[in-house]
């Protein structure tokens, strides 16, 4: 029977949906520098990187590898990308192979503690035009089906 | 002074075209249709020129903003504009994407060639015969060949004729629509391009057939295009992914080859499209990025050659002219959307087979906006005024066989009581602005 998603608890400490939410805890009592490294590890972010250099996927994948960060890869298509394609006037054969136009939005849940290395990554080995656009999203509540790796 | 308020207005409303608002103005089907064929700016361009307020009664002097003569001067930058649209057809020809298609497309190409070269080409032969009076085949044989040639194909853009309920078979209709007018651009610019020199003028300036020198020059084109090629991609590979270096190696690219096949009196986009095939079918480093930067600019260059065309073109056709646009706009509608179904449901052989009566099969009755294209580099070639009428007649079949289906289709629905796909607004999003 699937869990109702109302009762599913947050990662960051399993009985407590209040520590879960509260962000302003962080606020009101500054933590010292190891509280904070211990807190990142346990706290959970999104990271979305849109990956529209196709060349740059097959580093950014084995990055994530060695970073022991799992993911999801969806193809996708940007706005401009799309209007162009919908509309193609002197050339639209490659329009229409995805894998040709298209880019790639890269969906990661991961310890916060972990984003450092990634974003590291990015600033460091990838040039300007190599870089993805990449951000976090605060998670507040989080549930799978499956253990999480 | 002329001259360079020439280029800068058309410039500048080709640049103004890829803004946020035209954008927004393709979610509509009709708009899409306007801009995607270039209407809207070939009537922008009539408005600039000198032709249109004469038609209205008011003189040519106090109206004029853009002079063709003027224009004309810049024929070096305009070939410029042709060698990109060309070196753009060329890209898509990817030979991963090419095996990719299916043997139903190719067959559906092969028939409408067929198709467009008979029955263009007859209309066309005995049209202009009758329009001009002239004797012979090879004087008219650029304006048989052009009218020909760019009967092949269909526009790709399919936006506008798409039902809000499409099924997998629809969808996979509109994959063969698109591909299949894709290719028969790409037909219609290698027609023009091997056919167009094989009538030349004589010592005495009459026109003569001269086979071998076409050939001779086709040969040559081939040539300098793989030279191109292979020069373009050492270049490429130089440039890296600076967009501004890229942008110096295209310019390059495409001014040489141009300006080569202009020299040999080529139309520059045949020549330049060879230069595309071959230079992204070549292995090496990627151009992935190139290929992009290249396409991103295809709607303002699109639009800058409707502006063009509108100045260009001479309404003076006479009832000749004109009923020789609307009967190539008539075979158009009647034939090609039937014979194109037939066709299609014929190589198709995957089940569920596709549908027998769906509005995509009208977008065959569209003419490829590489036409245009054509009958511009035509007019930029040999600047007369039978090239300005030509190009008359081609974009007044042009905008018949554009309007005509959409209006047929908005008719049509409205008899089935389909409300979703005769919404000419588009679907703005939910909480979208509109």
């Amino acid at each position: 029977m699937a869990e109702d998603p109302k009762t599913a608890t947050s990662p960051q400490d399993p009985g407590s949906q209040e520590e879960a939410t509260s962000s302003e805890r962080s606020e009101s009592h500054a933590p010292s520098a190891e509280a904070k490294g211990a807190d990142d590890s346990m706290r959970l972010v999104l990271l979305v990187m849109i990956v529209a250099n196709q060349g740059m996927l097959d580093d950014l994948v084995t990055a994530m590898l060695d970073l022991g960060i799992q993911g999801t890869i969806i193809e996708s298509k940007g706005l401009m990308s799309l209007l162009r394609d919908e509309m193609p006037i002197f050339s639209g054969l490659a329009a229409m192979i995805p894998q040709r136009t298209g880019s790639r939005v890269v969906l990661s849940v991961t310890a916060a503690g972990e984003i450092d290395q990634v974003f590291s990554f990015l600033q460091n080995e990838l040039t300007d035009d190599e870089r993805p656009m990449a951000f976090t999203v605060p998670i507040d509540r989080f549930m799978s089906g499956s253990k999480k790796s | 002074m002329d001259i360079f308020l020439a280029i800068l207005i058309v410039i500048g409303l080709g640049l103004l075209s890829s803004g946020r608002v035209t954008y927004r103005l393709r979610r509509s089907r009709l708009m899409v249709v306007l801009l995607s064929g270039g209407w809207l700016a070939i009537f922008v361009g009539m408005l600039l020129g000198p032709n249109f307020f004469p038609l209205i009664g008011v003189t040519e002097a106090e109206t004029t903003l853009v002079s063709p003569r003027a224009l004309l001067e810049s024929t070096p930058l305009l070939m410029m504009g042709l060698g990109w649209i060309g070196v753009m057809v060329g890209l898509q020809l990817r030979w991963e994407v090419v095996r990719s298609l299916s043997a139903g497309i190719w067959k559906v190409l092969l028939a409408d060639a067929s198709l467009s070269i008979l029955l263009f080409g007859g209309i066309a032969l005995v049209g202009i015969h009758l329009w001009t009076d002239a004797d012979a085949l090879a004087p008219i044989w650029p304006g048989v060949l052009l009218l020909t040639a760019g009967s092949i194909g269909w526009s790709m853009e399919t936006r506008s004729l798409r039902m809000a309920n499409a099924t997998e078979t629809d969808a996979r209709l509109d994959t063969l629509i698109r591909a299949t007018g894709a290719l028969g651009g790409v037909l219609a610019v290698t027609v023009l391009g091997l056919g167009y020199k094989i009538v030349t003028r004589d010592a005495d300036g009459a026109f003569v057939f001269d086979l071998t020198g076409a050939i001779g020059r086709a040969a040559l084109i081939g040539v300098l295009a793989v030279l191109v090629a292979l020069l373009g991609r050492f270049a490429i590979g130089l440039a890296g992914k600076d967009r501004g270096h890229q942008l110096v190696v295209f310019l390059g690219i495409v001014v040489f080859v141009a300006g080569i096949a202009t020299q040999l009196d080529l139309p520059p986009v045949f020549a330049a499209m060879l230069t595309g095939v071959i230079l992204v079918n070549l292995k090496g480093n990627s151009i992935e990025g190139f290929e992009k930067f290249i396409v991103k600019a295809e709607f303002t260059v699109a639009t800058m050659f409707a502006l063009l065309a509108g100045i260009l073109l001479d309404p003076r056709i006479g009832l000749p002219g004109l009923a020789l646009a609307l009967v190539m706009a008539l075979a158009r509608i009647l034939v090609k959307p039937a014979f194109t179904r037939w066709a299609a449901r014929r190589s198709d052989e995957q089940e569920p087979r596709l549908p027998d009566d769906s509005p995509l099969y009208l977008g065959a009755a569209r003419q490829h906006p590489i036409f245009l294209a054509l009958a511009v580099s035509v007019v930029l070639l040999e600047p007369s005024a039978y090239n300005a009428r030509l190009l008359t007649i081609v974009i007044l079949s042009g905008l018949l066989c554009e309007l005509l289906p959409i209006f047929a289709r908005r008719a049509g629905s409205r008899a089935l009581g389909d409300e979703n796909s005769t919404d000419p607004r588009g679907a703005p999003t939910q909480g979208a602005p509109a």
